[in-house]
């Protein structure tokens, strides 16, 4: 037995080692990385939307990738990763310095990339409007932004759909919904992309950026509609890095509330995250 | 339910478990160091977290490698925490005591945690190494050492030094996690000497170390008739009885602390 520990109400329960578990109600998705789901209370809620918010260079991107690897390899889940920043070429890449081989996955029919990378996403924006690449002033008054909202909608529901996906990872929602200069229509799209993966019944990462230590979000509606919220965070240390995950919020779960210490490994360990460590830095 | 400080967490049942394997009669053990083990009457048990308090220059490196010579000739896992030298400095050191360190190193039985190499930008070469103002890393490199004693036997654990651990990563992050390190060492019934100069604090927080631990020895230096003198007690332990006389003694490079009966 797991011996979790409950919240600050000082609940606490007893789970039972196995793929899922059943609590409250909600069904677990072990995410399969070392010790975070020790510091989840066994994994995150099935079928719900977690954010995972974080600052440049603290492994969010490693993080979701080891939860779509994970699911495909370890427990039969295929899965959808969107990318919105990086190329698929370059996801491929640094993943093979990890171990984990996608194009594999890809090539099986497990996992897909759909891909909303600004490189990809600019190439087919300025062939169809007519301007200059490059040039995001113009794109961004842009009508064609609706559509390439509802392209993004429409690729996840049949990609989920075609592969019977249960996890999907959109990395990060702040590129897509900035691309959205009307905040009014920026909160609808932001409610439509989380309304839509729901439906898809899988269980959902969405990868948000922090600007800094005090991990301020440029946009913080997104959090309100997700079921859970994970900081990732990298504190400066006099001349050193001292990297810390806490789980903000995962509703129904009596989850850690500690800040833990975790590092990015190199290759076939990814992120690994330390429960029983107490994480020292000047927060 | 009792959050221990490595985050486990203990239902009252458990807690009153670990509690009493705390205190059940466990085999008395002795340093070996025959200046110490006349203080200490009748051994000690494990866990067992000892602070080495003393002035510079009065053989407080030189005890704890002496320390090491014993437990290792005793069948111990050592760990060594090096903060304040290179790690090839203290073999060297151990070596001069007449142990063959690499022996040892070979069998897995003494491990080296860098924490100084990195502080002048050099390469550390140990398996384990930290940057020492990580105090995170350094309790993870930590808990992965102390984790080889369940197929090695109990562990011997070596801070060297804590006081340099607060001047790099300030005082209450370093008192946490040396909070944190005997919370450990008493989980992992283990011993650990924590070495530290008795000059470079005030006593308001020489006394809150002191609090913590389970066995304080305390030595001094007193200059008279143009020669330094050396005097070593054991200021305090907990479940043991032991001698709180100040004790003289030498200093010998290849022997570490030796009684002496000189008058003085």
């Amino acid at each position: 037995m797991d011996e979790i520990s409950g919240s600050s109400s000082r609940r606490y329960f007893n789970i039972s080692r196995g793929d899922t578990i059943s609590l409250v109600g909600e069904e677990i998705v072990k995410t399969g990385i070392e010790g975070l789901d020790k510091i989840l209370g066994g994994g995150f809620p099935r079928g719900r939307t977690i954010l995972i918010v974080g600052g440049p260079g603290t492994g969010k991107t490693t993080l979701s990738l080891q939860f779509l690897y994970n699911g495909a390899v370890e427990y039969g889940e295929n899965g959808i990763y969107i990318t919105v920043q990086e190329s698929p070429e370059h996801i491929h890449k640094d993943m093979l310095k990890l171990g984990l081989d996608f194009e594999i996955l890809e090539d099986e029919d497990r996992l897909r990339i759909i891909d909303f990378s600004a490189s990809n996403y600019l190439s087919s924006l300025t062939s169809l409007i007519g301007i200059s690449a490059g040039d995001y002033s113009q794109i961004e008054r842009s009508e064609e932004i609706t559509d390439k909202f509802n392209n993004l909608v429409k690729s996840i529901k049949e990609e989920a759909k075609a592969i019977e996906a249960k996890r999907i990872v959109l990395d990060p929602i702040t590129g897509l919904v900035f691309q959205e200069p009307d905040p009014i229509k920026r909160r609808i799209n932001t409610h439509r992309l989380f309304h839509v993966l729901e439906e898809t019944g899988c269980t959902s990462i969405i990868v948000c950026e922090a600007r800094g230590l005090d991990m301020d979000r440029e946009f913080q509606a997104d959090e309100y509609f997700a079921h859970g919220v994970m900081l990732l965070q990298n504190f400066g240390e006099r001349g050193t890095i001292v990297r810390g995950i806490t789980i903000e919020k995962m509703r129904g779960i009596a989850h850690d509330l500690q800040p833990h210490p975790y590092q990015i490994s190199g290759k076939g360990k990814g992120i690994v995250v330390f429960p029983g460590e107490k994480l020292f830095s000047g927060m | 339910m009792i959050r221990i400080m490595t985050g486990a967490i203990l239902e009252p049942g458990e807690r009153t478990k670990l509690m009493d394997s705390y205190f059940r009669n466990r085999e008395k053990r002795r340093t070996g160091i025959s200046l110490i083990d006349s203080l200490l009457p009748e051994g000690y048990q494990t866990p067992f977290t000892v602070l080495v308090l003393g002035d510079p220059g009065c053989g407080k490196t030189i005890f704890c490698h002496q320390f090491i010579k014993e437990s290792l000739k005793e069948g111990q896992l050592c760990i060594y925490t090096a903060i304040d030298n290179f790690p090839d400095d203290v073999r060297g050191s151990i070596e001069g005591l007449g142990v063959d360190i690499k022996l040892y190193e070979h069998m897995g039985k003494f491990i080296f945690i860098d924490c100084y190499s990195s502080q002048i930008g050099l390469e550390a070469k140990e398996r384990l190494y930290v940057d020492s103002c990580n105090l995170s890393e350094l309790s993870i490199s930590l808990s992965k050492a102390l984790a080889q004693q369940e197929s090695l036997g109990k562990a011997v654990l070596v801070l060297d030094s804590f006081p340099t651990l607060i001047h790099k990563c300030g005082l209450q992050s370093s008192l946490e996690f040396l909070r944190t390190l005997i919370a450990k060492t008493r989980i992992f019934e283990s011993v650990c000497l924590i070495k530290m100069n008795r000059q470079a604090f005030n006593s308001e927080i020489l006394s809150n170390v002191q609090e913590m631990v389970e066995c304080v020895i305390e030595m001094k230096s007193e200059e008279r008739s143009n020669r330094l003198y050396h005097y070593l007690r054991i200021t305090k332990t907990k479940r043991h009885n032991h001698n709180t006389t100040w004790t003289p003694y030498i200093v010998l490079s290849d022997r570490g602390l030796v009684e002496t009966k000189e008058e003085i």
